[in-house]
């Protein structure tokens, strides 16, 4: 009698492990996929640094086309832009974060030119693609995927735009440039970033040009003032105290160190300086217009904007490119730029 | 008293029932000690083992925060020893070097300044400006750096207010300045170098460092300020509390605080040279095995445990307690009187052993019952054969003697019955040792024994036999119907003068055989029928067997049961009656 | 029917086994007691403005916020500043794309009681302005912007007596901000007999004209109280400005904010005064308090923060430096 009870127990105990074997299967059986048409797009964007002018302008201008394609199309953009710091290491836990906050796209602005490749590992795990801008990551690391973006403005034609706009004043008025008369324009150097590709490219390319072109430049001195405007004026005023009288000419690698330069003139008094930048930011464009500065080379910023978006939507809602955009590679897009000068 | 109760109380359940809840019972003390030494051992395991690991993670900590310290240190000491003690200001420039030890630790430094001890700025890499309207020489720290020479000064996380910065953005940072000498020309006069280190980098150091789970770490001053803490602008800011006037009071070491509510384990290790603590927070829920899951779990091991013990302790018990029920209700049959029952042998050789014993014993009772009835039986029979042994020898006397009478008296004939008589008499008395003789021999037996007694008595009665052909050869007791005659001849003829009449008769009805005896004698009184029954005669009687009738009584009844045996019906003065009931058995001796 | 033994026993072990199935489960697989699987709040910031200017400090606390109780925040700001009907079709875009409770600068927060009672809204609002006394919100994180206008109203008074006309700025369209610290500046001067008067920078974006209008009539030293922070931005930059003549004009600016180029004002003297708000702690708690209410909480709270006024000394104060630039 006993035994026919064990046995009754045995065939019930494996008849309920089997049933809750089976629940298990059925919850842990995965949710129904939503496949349906996306309503919103989330898009992560890291900058490398939230100080920077040029970076910003191209910040509110992106912020505008989110806006404006909202309207339009009715999809919601969830921009999420956060600010590096300067240090990649932030950078990379940002990028981190966006991935487990399931964004679509990443537009990135790399701190380190050189070290983007753990960025672009997650981007490629996780499978989202990535567009940076502004400082260009290796061509090894943009080679690795074909969901890899950079948008940029050509600094050679920066370079040799800024060189046109000197050697056109010079032409127009030679004696605004060379104050003291001496046949020679007598300039200084602010330059960007060390490591930054822009900055050295910008600068060869604008004295080199305006040296081909018969412009008579002589450097007096140059210095780093990392693209920033605090450190082109403390500079500025060094020099102008260090060489009074003799500066004639401020070659900027960008707007806000020209602006700097600017603020140091004032400053000091001195006038008559000539100032040229690229860059062609808002604060930029308003030197220009007052006089301050000569010229500056604006590039469109709205058209960066623009082409950066809809590089962003596009992926982020899965569709292919715009047929139209012109992209080098499949990837690199070389912003216009054009020339603002005094009128 | 009570102790016969709980005896008792115990006695009440079965062998099964008692080991079951024996062994249930020991196991789950077992089990239960096991599982909670073993829990208890393994919390308190893991709690050492876990603040071992925390606290060798804020060593490691404290190490990393100690160098990144002692680099920007030595970076102050690069820029004075190698380069501003060596340089005559007033001639050359430190910027190329000052920019070239920036450069290298752009990570984490924001700026690198050299002040005059009037607060003029003699050079700063990166380019930088004072503030307009500044004077550095009024800040607390600029005047305390330049007190105490021999010192380098940290501060405290700060804004940094002294160079002008961007319209947007502002740094936190912490400054090291030291007092310098600076040569200029022939002068030498003293100055502050001044370091601003960025408060990321060193937020870096300390970020997303855990320990365990919920713990974390943070870091103060000597006297109490923030340096770091994970959630510091929420602390600073009052949206939470953290219990600084504690760590203030904290040298290096091991604490346990209860801070709102919450019991924690604190480690404090001081930071070199600035006096900076290291704490490093850990809630004791953190370090132990306090979770609901493995409460369960525990729970779970203990009762899955107890179940499998269980399960073999009901398998063993029943191994051994039963073979002991099979026994029992063997031996519960065996009590029931069913000697012939299979006593089962099983279990434990104890076991199969009482089971054995128990059967030897069965079988040794049955023997012994049997032998009992055998030796009744015999008993019987030998009691039967003594009783018949009564036949009194007197009687053979007085008949030899009526013989040597007859024969000195001539009557040859006479003498010659008689012997003849009694010849047959005695041979149908030993009947060669048989107890049953057929019903033509008894009659024979009886006639011969009234043929002498009447010539004893010189026909003083008469007699008649008679019996039914039928009845002749169905079986009769042994010396039945002389006893009675016997009887009949001494109580009742003595004065009849040669009136009495003894009459025998045999018959059959239905199954039974009758014998009558009737005389006409005296007759009894009850009583005195009652007596005949009952009394026994005197061994050794003189009249003629010594039998009386109690004993054919009592021997027909041994014999044949109790259904069958003597009635006496007597009238006093008319004569006497006994009848004998036997059954009508045809002539095969039941073998005794 | 009656249980004989045997069949209480084979109960007992049945009932038993399940228990011990169970518990199993419970403790060492997810199946009934899941892990607390941190789940994530998904919580909208709807403000009134189209940029997010003003908001960075508070910006900051959020993302404090959400990092620490695992919400994903979404800032939305208009596409046009003040506009009441975009900022309710937005709270309603964001309910329909999952949002599980809104923390709401409201342009008119009348706007929002009609959505609540049409039974449009059923996620939980945080309102930051207008106690939740007045709007059937489920909590609020507030500023008493009156109070802090009499503060600055005292304080003006304090320092350049009732003798002068205070003059009142203002961008565009205010908000319920702007009117509540209007009326509280307004309230001490009227009390104290001091003239108030009203200007509108809409067009006037850089203040030229304001200030050109009041230097040709010979006005010295005016003092101005601006509503907001982009008028209050417009005099300081104005003030900072290339002429010097300009900066001499302004007795005293007061105003209120937390960005950094206010700051920098206060600091440069454009600035006498600035009121100014714990942003960091506002933004940390409004998320907060959401993730609560998307948690399913039972009615919640109003959190009344702080104000204070500021002179540039203070801006060295530890408290208030960790306060107005949040270490992040």
């Amino acid at each position: 009698m006993k035994k026919t009870v064990r046995l009754k127990m045995l065939k019930l105990h494996k008849l309920a492990v089997i049933c809750l074997f089976a629940g298990i299967c059925l919850s842990g059986c995965s949710k129904q996929a939503d496949n349906q048409e996306k309503t919103s797009i989330r898009i992560g964007v890291s900058l490398y640094r939230g100080d920077d002018i040029f970076i910003n302008n191209i910040r509110s201008e992106l912020e505008r086309e989110a806006k404006s394609y909202e309207q339009e199309t009715g999809i919601k953009v969830n921009l999420d832009i956060q600010d590096a710091k300067g240090s990649q290491h932030i950078q990379n836990s940002q990028v981190e974060r966006f991935i487990s906050l399931g964004c679509d796209v990443l537009c990135i602005n790399p701190v380190d030119r050189m070290d983007a490749s753990s960025m672009i590992d997650q981007a490629m795990t996780a499978e989202v693609p990535v567009v940076f801008f502004n400082r260009q990551p290796v061509e090894e690391d943009m080679n690795r995927w074909d969901q890899l973006y950079y948008l940029g403005v050509d600094p050679k034609e920066s370079g040799i735009l800024q060189a046109g706009i000197v050697e056109k004043y010079y032409k127009e008025n030679p004696e605004q440039l060379d104050l003291n008369g001496n046949g020679v324009i007598s300039y200084v150097l602010l330059e960007g970033e060390s490591s930054h590709q822009d900055a050295l490219i910008r600068t060869e390319w604008s004295i080199q040009t305006l040296k081909d072109r018969g412009v008579p430049i002589e450097k007096i001195t140059g210095g780093i003032a990392n693209w920033e405007r605090s450190q082109a004026s403390a500079l500025m005023e060094q020099w102008l105290k260090k060489y009074p009288g003799e500066i004639e000419l401020v070659i900027c690698n960008n707007d806000d160190m020209a602006l700097g330069a600017i603020d140091a003139v004032k400053r000091e008094g001195a006038s008559g300086i000539s100032v040229v930048g690229i860059d062609g930011v808002e604060s930029g464009l308003e030197a220009v217009k007052e006089g301050t500065m000569i010229g500056t080379v604006s590039s469109n910023k709205e058209q960066y904007a623009k082409v950066m978006f809809s590089i962003l939507s596009d992926k982020a809602m899965g569709r292919e490119l715009d047929p139209e955009l012109e992209l080098e590679n499949g990837k690199y897009y070389r912003c216009p730029q054009t020339v603002k000068e005094q009128e | 008293m009570k102790r016969k109760l709980k005896d008792g109380w115990l006695n009440r359940f079965s062998i099964r029932t008692t080991i079951y809840v024996y062994f249930t019972v020991s196991a789950l003390l077992a089990i239960m000690l096991i599982g909670v030494s073993l829990y208890g051992r393994l919390n308190s395991q893991m709690s050492a083992t876990i603040q071992k690991e925390n606290q060798a993670l804020l060593t490691q900590v404290n190490r990393s925060v100690d160098s990144y310290l002692r680099t920007i240190m030595k970076l102050s000491d690069s820029l004075y020893y190698g380069v501003i003690k060596n340089a005559d200001l007033s001639a050359e420039s430190v910027n190329n070097e000052f920019t070239l030890l920036y450069g290298n630790n752009k990570d984490y430094i924001s700026n690198i300044a050299l002040l005059s001890r009037d607060g003029e700025l003699l050079e700063a890499v990166p380019a930088a400006r004072l503030k307009p309207g500044f004077s550095v020489k009024e800040e607390p720290w600029f005047e305390n750096t330049l007190n105490r020479m021999d010192n380098l000064h940290f501060t405290t996380p700060h804004v940094q207010y002294l160079f002008d910065s961007s319209e947007y953005q502002y740094r936190w940072v912490i400054s090291l300045s030291r007092a310098v000498e600076i040569t200029r020309g022939t002068s030498t006069e003293q100055g502050v170098l001044l370091i601003d280190i960025t408060y990321g980098s060193l937020k870096q150091l300390l970020d997303n460092i855990t320990l365990g789970d919920t713990g974390y770490l943070y870091m103060t001053s000597s006297n109490g300020e923030l340096i770091y803490h994970p959630q510091m602008q929420l602390v600073e800011a009052g949206q939470m509390e953290e219990n600084l006037q504690a760590a203030v009071s904290y040298r290096d070491g091991h604490y346990q605080e209860v801070y709102r509510g919450q019991k924690r384990d604190v480690t404090v290790k001081s930071v070199g040279y600035t006096g900076w603590k290291l704490i490093g927070v850990t809630p004791e829920s953190n370090i132990s095995l306090n979770n609901l899951k493995t409460k369960l779990f525990i729970v779970f091991l203990i009762a899955f445990v107890l179940f499998i013990l269980v399960l073999i302790n009901a398998y063993i018990s029943n191994r051994i307690t039963g073979p002991i029920k099979k026994l029992e209700k063997s031996v519960n049959a065996l009590e029931a009187g069913d000697l012939e029952t299979e006593v089962s042998i099983g279990g434990s050789y104890e076991i199969q052993h009482l089971g054995r014993s128990i059967r030897d014993m069965a079988k040794r009772i049955q023997t012994l019952m049997q032998d009992i009835v055998a030796e009744h039986e015999s008993k019987r029979r030998s009691e039967f054969d003594t009783l018949q042994s009564q036949i009194n020898p007197h009687f053979l006397y007085n008949t030899l003697d009526i013989i040597v009478w007859m024969i000195e008296n001539g009557q040859k004939q006479e003498a010659v019955k008689v012997v003849t008589a009694l010849a047959r008499f005695f041979r149908i008395s030993l009947s060669k040792g048989k107890s049953i003789i057929p019903v033509r021999d008894e009659l024979e037996h009886v006639r011969n024994y009234l043929m002498i007694q009447q010539m004893r008595f010189k026909d003083k009665f008469s007699y008649e036999i008679q019996a039914e052909p039928e009845v002749l050869s169905l079986s009769s007791l042994k010396l039945m119907l002389q006893p009675l005659v016997e009887n009949a001849i001494y109580h009742g003829m003595e004065f009849m003068d040669g009136d009495g009449l003894i009459q025998v008769r045999a018959y059959k009805k239905e199954d039974s055989l009758w014998f009558e005896v009737r005389d006409n004698g005296l007759g009894m009184t009850e009583e005195q029928v009652s007596s005949l029954l009952t009394k026994d005669m005197p061994v050794h009687s003189r009249h003629g067997s010594g039998i009386g009738v109690k004993n054919v009584n009592e021997r027909i009844r041994l014999y044949f049961g109790e259904d069958y045996g003597l009635t006496i019906q007597s009238e006093p003065d008319e004569g006497t009656a006994i009848l004998i009931h036997l059954p009508a058995v045809s002539g095969e001796e039941k073998p005794l | 029917m009656k249980i004989t033994k045997k069949k209480k026993e084979l109960y007992f072990l049945i009932l038993y086994e399940i228990i011990l199935v169970l518990l199993f489960l419970a403790s060492s697989t997810d199946l009934i007691i899941k892990e607390r699987q941190n789940p994530v709040y998904q919580v909208s910031v709807i403000i009134g403005d189209s940029n997010d200017n003003d908001y960075v400090n508070f910006r900051k606390g959020m993302d404090q916020a959400a990092l620490e109780l695992n919400a994903d925040v979404s800032f939305v700001s208009l596409y046009e500043r003040n506009h009441e009907a975009q900022q309710m079709e937005m709270v309603l875009r964001e309910q329909r794309e999952g949002a599980r409770a809104i923390v709401l600068d409201p342009v008119e927060a009348a706007q929002l009681d009609r959505l609540l009672e049409r039974g449009q809204l059923e996620i939980p609002v945080i309102l930051t302005g207008a106690s939740m006394a007045d709007h059937k919100a489920w909590g609020a994180v507030t500023t008493d912007y009156e109070k802090m206008g009499r503060m600055l109203g005292t304080e003006i008074l304090n320092r350049h007596g009732t003798g002068q006309t205070v003059w009142l700025l203002e961008q565009g369209k205010g908000n319920w901000m702007n009117r509540q610290f209007e009326a509280g500046i307004q309230a001490v001067l009227s009390e104290a007999g001091c003239q108030a008067a009203y200007y509108n920078t809409g067009e006037d974006p850089d203040l030229a004209s304001f200030f050109f209008t009041r230097k040709k009539q010979g006005e010295p030293d005016l003092v101005i109280a601006c509503l907001d922070q982009e008028s209050l931005l417009a005099a300081a930059d104005r003030l900072a400005g290339s002429e010097p003549a300009w900066n001499h004009l302004a007795a005293g600016l007061y105003g209120r904010g937390t960005s950094v180029s206010l700051l920098n004002h206060l600091e440069q003297g454009q600035i006498t005064g600035l009121c100014v708000t714990d942003d960091f702690t506002a933004g940390y708690v409004s998320v907060r308090t959401a993730v609560e209410a998307a948690a399913g909480e039972k009615k919640g709270k109003d959190t009344l923060l702080e104000s204070w006024y500021i002179e540039r000394e203070d801006l060295q104060d530890p408290a208030f430096e960790k306060m107005l630039y949040p270490i992040e």
